[in-house]
C-alpha cells in the first residue's frame, strides 16, 4: 500500500467510514511504516484534543440584547441572506485580465508595426522594406547564390574572415607579373 | 418577545408565551419548533436559540477570531432566521439552515474587515491574509522548562489557537466538521461547495492543524525522540 492511500485511510478512519477489511490493510501498513504510524498516532491525538476542547460561552447579556433586537426586528429591514461580496471580484478579475490580455495585443501589434526588416535600415514606420527578390536555390541545392556575381560551385566562407588580416586569408590569387620595367630609362638595344 | 426587555442583562432567555410551556416545546425537534414560530408562538424561537446559541458562537469565533464580533454575526444570524422563518422550508435541517446564514455573514464580514485592523486576536499585530498565507508553527514556548508537562488549560488555549491559524479556506470546513460535528453533507450544504471539496478541505485543514500542534504534540508526547518522525508528512 502507498503512503498517500494509507494517508486517505486514516482520515476516513476518523469519519469513521472504514470496512473494517481496510482498517486491517491500514494497520498492517501502519504496522511497517514508521511515518504513516506516527501521522495515525498524531491524528488520534488531535481529535482527542479537538473532543476534548471547552466551547466558549458567550458573554452574560448575550441573551438581553439578542432579545432586545429580536424585539426590533422586522421582515423586510434584513434580507435572510447578503449577495456575498466575493461575487464582485470574478468580475473585476475578469474585466483586469481583459485589458491586460488588450494591452498586449496592442503593444505586440505596435512593435511589429514599428520593427524595420533590415537591421541596417534606420528605425521608423516609413522604413521601406527591402526585398531580394534574386531566385532562391532550392532546398538541398549545392549552389549557393553569391551576391553581384553569377552562380558558381560551393564556396565556404572563412568564419570571421573579416578579422583576417590578408596574409592571414591564404595564398593571394595569382595575379599578372607586374611590369618592372622603369618608365623613364630607355629600352636596352 | 418585547414584554421581556425589562429583564436585566445576563439574565437566562425564558419562554414568553402563555401557549405552550417550555418542557412541552423542549420535546419538539427543531425543525418542529420552526413550525410554531411560524405559526407565531414566539417561545419556540427561543427554545431554539437556547439550543444552538453556544455552538453557532463557537463556530462564527473561530472563523472571524473576535468575541464582540462573533457575538454579534450569531446574534444576527438568529434575528435572521427569526424574521425571515415563513421562509423556511422543512427540507433541511434547521440547523443547516441556521449556519448557512451564518456561513453568510461570516464570509461577507470577513471580506468587510479585511483593511481593518482586529481588535481583539490570539495573533494580534498580524492580518488575517499574512496568518492565511503561512502556517505558523512558532506556538508560544509554554515555559522556562522544556520538558514540562502542559496544563490542560495551556493545552485547549493552544488547540484554540491553532484551530484559529488554520487558512480560512480550509477553517470553515474544518470547524463544522471537528467542533460543529456536522456532517460532510451538511457542511456542503451550509458552504455551497461541492461533496468532494468539502471532503478536501476538511482533509487540507486537518493537515495544515497537525503542522501547526506539531510542537505542542512533541511536548505533550515528551520529548524529541518521537517528534522527529512525527514532522514528517
Amino acid at each position: 500500500m502507498k503512503c498517500r492511500v494509507a494517508r486517505e485511510w486514516m482520515r476516513a478512519r476518523i469519519d469513521q467510514s472504514l470496512t473494517p477489511e481496510v482498517g486491517g490493510a491500514l494497520d498492517a501498513h501502519l504496522d511497517s511504516c514508521a511515518r504513516c504510524a506516527a501521522e495515525a498516532r498524531d491524528l488520534e491525538q488531535l481529535g482527542g484534543l479537538l473532543g476534548e476542547l471547552p466551547l466558549a460561552e458567550p458573554s452574560a447579556n448575550f441573551d438581553w440584547r439578542l432579545r432586545l433586537r429580536l424585539s426590533k426586528a422586522e421582515p423586510g429591514e434584513v434580507p435572510l441572506f447578503e449577495p456575498e461580496l466575493r461575487r464582485a471580484w470574478p468580475r473585476l478579475e475578469f474585466w483586469g485580465a481583459a485589458a491586460a490580455a488588450a494591452l498586449v495585443v496592442v503593444a505586440t501589434g505596435l512593435y511589429l508595426l514599428r520593427a524595420p526588416s533590415d537591421a541596417h535600415a534606420p528605425r521608423g514606420l516609413s522604413t521601406p522594406a527591402v526585398v531580394d527578390n534574386r531566385p532562391r536555390p532550392e532546398a538541398g541545392s549545392l549552389l549557393t547564390p553569391v551576391r553581384d556575381g553569377p552562380l558558381v560551385g560551393p564556396q565556404r566562407p572563412v568564419p570571421y574572415g573579416h578579422l583576417l588580416f590578408p596574409q592571414q586569408m591564404g595564398p593571394p590569387a595569382p595575379t599578372a607579373a607586374p611590369d618592372t620595367t622603369p618608365v623613364s630609362a630607355p629600352a636596352a638595344r | 418577545m418585547t414584554e421581556e426587555r425589562e429583564q436585566p442583562p445576563g439574565a437566562p432567555m425564558q419562554p414568553t408565551s402563555a401557549t405552550r410551556d417550555r418542557t412541552s416545546l423542549q420535546e419538539l425537534a427543531d425543525e418542529q419548533l420552526m413550525e410554531v414560530v411560524v405559526a407565531g408562538d414566539k417561545a419556540a424561537f427561543e427554545v431554539l436559540v437556547l439550543r444552538h446559541k453556544v455552538r453557532l458562537y463557537n463556530y462564527v469565533l473561530r472563523m472571524l477570531r473576535d468575541p464582540t464580533e462573533a457575538e454579534d454575526v450569531t446574534q444576527e444570524a438568529f434575528v435572521r432566521a427569526y424574521v425571515h422563518a415563513d421562509k423556511y422550508r422543512n427540507i433541511a435541517r434547521f440547523t443547516t439552515w441556521l449556519y448557512t446564514i451564518a456561513t453568510n455573514l461570516v464570509r461577507n464580514r470577513i471580506r468587510k474587515g479585511r483593511s481593518t485592523p482586529r481588535l481583539v486576536s490570539l495573533d494580534a499585530g498580524r492580518t488575517d491574509s499574512e496568518s492565511e498565507e503561512r502556517e505558523s508553527l512558532d506556538l508560544p514556548d509554554t515555559g522556562d522548562l522544556p520538558d514540562r508537562v502542559l496544563e490542560k488549560h495551556e493545552i485547549h488555549a493552544l488547540v484554540s489557537e491553532g484551530i484559529e491559524r488554520i487558512p480560512r479556506r480550509y477553517r470553515e470546513a474544518f470547524v463544522l466538521r471537528e467542533v460543529n460535528d456536522l456532517s460532510y453533507e451538511e457542511i456542503a450544504a451550509i458552504t455551497g461547495l461541492k461533496l468532494g471539496t468539502v471532503r478536501s478541505r476538511i482533509n487540507r485543514g486537518r493537515g495544515h492543524f497537525r503542522d501547526i500542534m506539531e510542537p505542542v504534540l512533541r511536548r505533550m508526547r515528551g520529548g524529541s525522540a518521537e517528534g522527529t518522525e512525527g514532522g514528517s508528512r
